[in-house]
């Protein structure tokens, strides 16, 4: 119930101050910033594959991008909804860009172990996750860890529904396979 | 077994989705990177968004159903009794005049006509068309009453016009 409260109070307090970024008050969007760059940064670090600087780049791009269009933001959904697409639509931009980057992905996560809320076993999940191919660990972190559905997934990604869902089986297998590969699964 | 591993495997993951607190506060970096100006307005003459959408439509109707080119001798006393002289002006002023005419032809119309077209060869098709260029046609009459200089706008509600037209024209003798 008082979360309930919480997220009500919250997208009250974001229509206000969406209205007032949107005429130019950078204090309101710094209040949007705090209390939304959490959780855009926990959806961007599990598209970068973990690589932390790169969230961070991608954290900054998404609000920067927010900042640009904020007076195109209809309220038609709540804010938080279009910023966290914001910052999806942004990942994948950078994703596919960095299939023109020598070398990317060959980046390995290099904090997945500093977070002590993720003991062992879902450490070793998410290594995995970050250690999957780029497009492949997209679809899995949107469809089963961030709830998109195929058809939102293939229109982000540019590809069919088809491709979606196989992608997805691809990436469970090689999830499952790398799990098994460490003693857990 | 797989089903069972797939269940535990997508509750685990479910569990990943949490936020994940900076380790830094990106906010100073960001803030020197706003523009010193407000957010873009989303403001755009109403124009732009009706010139859009008639192209869009246009472009539909022109798929649904082909239209002919040059007038039916057979197709005459219709072709005069709709606006089609108009369509050889430009102004906008005449387009609208145009446009107003092919709503008081289709006003004096029987009441049946175009359900007749529902049982007749491509007569579903015309009338998605006709929907969709009406819509159109409204638009653009809209947007050509606040931006008369429009060269845009006079081309397309011209363009538009023209294939309402042909539409009505089929219609009728079919």
């Amino acid at each position: 119930m008082r979360q309930d409260h919480d997220t009500v109070d919250r997208a009250d307090a974001d229509t206000v101050d969406v209205r007032a970024a949107a005429a130019g008050d950078i204090p309101a969007f710094e209040r949007l910033f705090r209390r939304h760059s959490a959780r855009i940064h926990g959806v961007v670090w599990r598209l970068a594959g973990g690589v932390e600087a790169r969230a961070e780049d991608l954290v900054q791009e998404t609000f920067l991008r927010a900042w640009r269009n904020l007076a195109r933001f209809r309220g038609e959904s709540l804010f938080s909804t279009w910023l966290h697409r914001l910052a999806v639509n942004t990942a994948l931009m950078d994703l596919r860009a960095s299939r023109s980057r020598p070398d990317t992905d060959a980046a390995l996560p290099e904090d997945l172990g500093s977070h002590e809320e993720h003991p062992g076993h879902e450490m070793d999940l998410q290594r995995a996750v970050a250690s999957l191919p780029p497009r492949a660990r997209a679809v899995l972190v949107l469809h089963d860890i961030e709830g998109w559905q195929h058809g939102e997934i293939a229109a982000e990604l540019g590809m069919a529904t088809g491709t979606s869902k196989a992608q997805l089986h691809r990436a469970r297998q090689l999830l499952r396979q790398r799990l098994e590969g460490h003693g857990h699964g | 077994m797989d089903d069972e591993l797939d269940l535990d495997l997508r509750r685990r993951l479910r569990g990943l989705a949490e936020d994940r607190p900076l380790p830094v506060d990106l906010w100073p970096a960001i803030e020197a990177r706003l523009p010193a100006t407000a957010p873009a307005s989303p403001v755009r003459p109403a124009w732009t968004w009706a010139a859009a959408a008639a192209l869009v439509m246009a472009v539909a109707a022109a798929w649904l159903l082909p239209l002919r080119n040059g007038p039916d001798p057979a197709l005459q006393p219709l072709v005069q009794a709709e606006p089609a002289r108009s369509l050889h002006a430009d102004d906008a002023d005449t387009l609208l005049r145009a446009y107003d005419e092919i709503l008081a032809f289709e006003a004096g119309l029987p009441a049946l006509h175009w359900q007749h077209q529902l049982g007749r060869p491509g007569g579903r098709e015309r009338l998605a068309a006709r929907r969709e260029l009406d819509a159109s046609l409204r638009e653009l009459a809209a947007a050509l009453r606040i931006e008369p200089g429009s060269q845009l706008l006079r081309r397309l509600m011209h363009q538009t016009l023209g294939q309402r037209v042909a539409i009505s024209r089929d219609a009728w003798t079919a």
